[in-house]
């Protein structure tokens, strides 16, 4: 059954490539679309998750502070899990790096009379979470420590826009997702319409519904895997142009260590559902006008 | 609701191996006679029994089946035309899941009972309407049906053709298989001394 079907959508196909070439060709655009937003969106994801893996923390201290409270603070932040190298930085140091941050500016900045900066100690976290509730409370209960910036309202703010990213991606998918289902199902629906007299030749010579309906769902999933891999084509070459543009020079080489294309298993599961997609969207077509073309 | 019957107290039986004529004026209703017998139509009320069988009672992949046993023959051939005699023939083999070695052998078999050999490979678009004939007479009997259903088989048809077509209509009858033909054709009629069943006013008639 299934070999004669495969051999019945070739004949069709060869007697009738135009609606099904249409087909691929719009299918592929949206999943351009699709995909080209999939992986914009895990690159976002992977590369947050790489900047979040480093926590920078600095300790503001008190004005004045004796050296053996400072000698307390710095070997309590060496004993944290996971933790990195850490940095001394001087009142003046700490108003020099302000000042050489304006640039061009920095002129009119060096006359400004700023407060007293404090003397700080800054470190990094290498591990996945920030400091816990208890290590940041134990840390700011120290003597000589006046504050603590974690960077934690950042983070809230990104988090904050991955959410609503989340949410319009969702939509987005889902509504690429329909356009696919659409245009297979509407390509098959023409397909049948144009082979109508032959359905009823079928029927007469006594076809069941299955032989009828195979042809049209292999044509289904044949336009997902024929638009799947044009449309992974497009997308590798655009990655790659894109890539290629913006790391022309050793600054931004080391992007492409970072940034990445989708994986083999992401690959398989995309395949997978759009056969899936195909499938079902001849399906429901089939199912549809078969029934009214009922003899 | 309202509409008069096309027919009404219809009764007739026809025996294995039999060849009948089923005639009538225009529109007398022959092709709905075939499209219930094929379970196409469906009638207000009585019984067709076809191999013991109650089509009017069948559905989905038994009345399905119950076409695969019929050869049907169309007035305007019906077939695929964009394929090869050879695809067309092949059809009612593929339907019943026969082996692509047994589907050559049988395409073979009654292309060169009809004589057909030499157009198997031609598209059915570029074959003249008599051979287009032969070709749906092949693609209805290459199956060994138990039954064939010819509907004005020869309408179309200069005389030499039909007879032609007529001469294989009658070698797959001697063959075994049931044959009815629906012509009104008074000519096929008087050359052919056969059973004949004459729709007339709502009623079948036997004639011979």
């Amino acid at each position: 059954m299934i070999v004669t079907a495969f051999v019945q959508t070739i004949e069709n196909l060869r007697e009738d490539y135009s609606a099904v070439l249409s087909g691929i060709l719009m299918t592929s655009f949206s999943l351009v679309i699709l995909g080209t937003f999939i992986l914009v969106y895990l690159n976002l994801i992977h590369l947050t998750q790489l900047a979040f893996r480093k926590s920078h923390y600095s300790i503001f201290l008190t004005e004045p502070i004796s050296n053996p409270d400072k000698q307390k603070i710095a070997s309590f932040i060496k004993s944290l899990p996971d933790v990195g190298a850490l940095e001394e930085i001087s009142s003046a140091e700490a108003k020099k790096q302000l000042i050489e941050s304006f640039n061009e500016a920095q002129e009119i900045f060096k006359k400004i009379d700023f407060p007293k900066f404090p003397n700080i100690i800054e470190f990094v976290l290498d591990r996945s979470g920030p400091l816990s509730t208890d290590e940041l409370s134990q840390l700011q209960a120290m003597p000589g420590v006046q504050d603590v910036i974690t960077g934690r309202e950042t983070r809230d703010q990104i988090n904050t826009f991955f959410n609503i990213a989340n949410f319009v991606g969702l939509f987005l998918i889902i509504l690429l997702i329909v356009c696919v289902v659409l245009i297979i199902y509407n390509t098959i629906h023409i397909g049948i319409r144009m082979r109508s007299k032959e359905i009823e030749i079928l029927k007469i010579l006594g076809a069941p519904a299955r032989f009828i309906k195979w042809p049209f769902l292999m044509e289904g999933m044949l336009i997902a895997v024929v638009s799947y891999f044009l449309s992974l084509g497009i997308i590798y070459f655009l990655y790659s142009f894109v890539i290629a543009g913006i790391t022309f020079n050793k600054a931004t080489y080391s992007i492409r260590a970072i940034v990445r294309f989708f994986s083999p298993l992401e690959m398989g599961n995309l395949f997978l559902t759009f056969i899936l997609l195909g499938l079902c969207s001849a399906l429901l077509a089939t199912n549809k006008i078969i029934k009214h073309l009922d003899v | 609701m309202g509409k008069e019957p096309i027919f009404s107290n219809i009764d007739m039986e026809i025996s294995k191996g039999e060849f009948t004529f089923l005639t009538g004026v225009s529109g007398a209703g022959k092709s709905t006679i075939f499209r219930l017998l094929l379970g196409l139509e469906k009638p207000d009320s009585g019984s067709i029994t076809f191999n013991g069988a109650e089509v009017t009672a069948m559905v989905g992949d038994e009345k399905s089946r119950h076409r695969r046993s019929i050869g049907m023959i169309f007035q305007d051939y019906k077939l695929l035309e964009k394929r090869t005699a050879e695809d067309n023939i092949a059809i009612p083999l593929q339907i019943n899941g026969i082996s692509r070695n047994t589907k050559e052998i049988k395409i073979k078999d009654i292309a060169s009972k009809l004589k057909i050999d030499n157009i198997l490979k031609q598209q059915v678009r570029s074959l003249s309407g008599g051979e287009q004939q032969l070709v749906a007479i092949a693609r209805a009997a290459v199956h060994s049906p138990k039954l064939i259903l010819a509907d004005e088989p020869t309408a179309n048809l200069d005389q030499k053709m039909a007879g032609r077509i007529f001469d294989m209509l009658t070698l797959l009858n001697v063959e075994g298989i049931t044959v009815i033909v629906a012509t009104h054709d008074i000519n096929l009629l008087k050359a052919h001394k056969r059973r004949i069943l004459l729709l007339k006013q709502s009623c079948l008639i036997e004639v011979h």
